[in-house]
């Protein structure tokens, strides 16, 4: 079995928190773009229950924070400077957001989707959120922390 | 990368593979993006050449080069041994990146119908957070590859 030092171990972790972490970032920033645009652009609709709240106004400020958070982690993380555990447990609840949201949405969308599209969207929560950002996270936080 | 390694290019190493790793998820989640929509969208039937590249071609070659630019990546920040090949193929990737970029511009412009100044931010956004950090990426490892030669 290969063995690898701890600082390779440490950087291997630092790469999984910057995988989902850019993810996050990208469309983070993706979505508060929309967001300014859309303010900009369309006249005003007051917010009708909380759902509203969260998918129009919380969440193209939350995803954007929490991946900066996440990335800035996996650069310290690579780059082998001390990481304090604060930016590993934000990378953590980047993380579990990311379920949560993901879930949430499924459950959202459940109701008034064509089938085609909610396994379309189900699909890309699996493979893409889950398995490509928040799984490798996840194990990514794990490393850096034992190796810290 | 063998050779002396200091402390300066240590950190060109990981600013250049950290730049690289940038490109990664444009190119291998809309690969993956795109090759899900193929399957699980109901089946198009069409003549027009722009609409077979980006539904049928384009998410196969966006997954398979963007693997290429993770295992770039991952062999930089990892101080893994990196052949010239490797690199030529995160370059390719990258400006496949940019292309694909303009493409796409030119397909929702022409099929899908959103605000053009949205579409224009997306392309820009697209083009400065991703593939230009892993072209500077790339030309950063090759002038440190390049200088550790002449050191040796």
């Amino acid at each position: 079995m290969l063995k690898y030092s701890n600082q390779q171990v440490r950087r291997l972790g630092g790469v999984l928190i910057f995988l989902g972490g850019l993810g996050f970032l990208f469309s983070g920033v993706k979505q508060l773009l929309r967001f300014f645009f859309l303010y900009l652009t369309t006249p005003w609709i007051e917010p009708s229950n909380p759902v509203t709240v969260y998918l129009k106004f919380a969440r193209p400020f939350v995803f954007p924070l929490l991946g900066l958070i996440a990335s800035i982690a996996a650069v310290k993380a690579v780059s082998n400077r001390s990481i304090h555990m604060y930016w590993l447990v934000g990378t953590l609840i980047t993380a579990f957001w990311g379920v949560i949201d993901g879930i949430f949405l499924e459950i959202y969308n459940w109701t008034y989707e064509p089938i085609y599209i909610f396994r379309l969207d189900l699909m890309y929560f699996l493979i893409i959120i889950l398995l490509l950002q928040c799984c490798p996270m996840i194990l990514g936080t794990y490393l850096v922390y034992r190796n810290n | 990368m063998s050779g002396i390694k200091t402390n300066s290019s240590k950190q060109a190493e990981l600013i250049g593979g950290l730049l690289i790793f940038m490109g990664v998820p444009g190119l291998l989640f809309s690969g993956i993006a795109n090759i899900l929509n193929l399957f699980l969208l109901p089946p198009l039937e069409t003549s027009d050449l722009l609409i077979i590249y980006v539904r049928f071609i384009c998410p196969f070659i966006l997954l398979a080069l963007g693997a290429v630019m993770l295992t770039a990546a991952l062999k930089i920040l990892l101080q893994d041994s990196i052949q010239g090949v490797l690199l030529v193929g995160a370059l390719i990737a990258a400006f496949y990146g940019i292309f694909d970029g303009v493409l796409l511009f030119i397909y929702e412009r022409i099929y899908v119908f959103i605000d053009f100044r949205m579409e224009l931010c997306d392309f820009l956004l697209v083009l400065l957070l991703q593939y230009c950090p892993a072209v500077v990426g790339v030309f950063l490892i090759r002038r440190h590859n390049d200088r550790l030669q002449i050191l040796n």
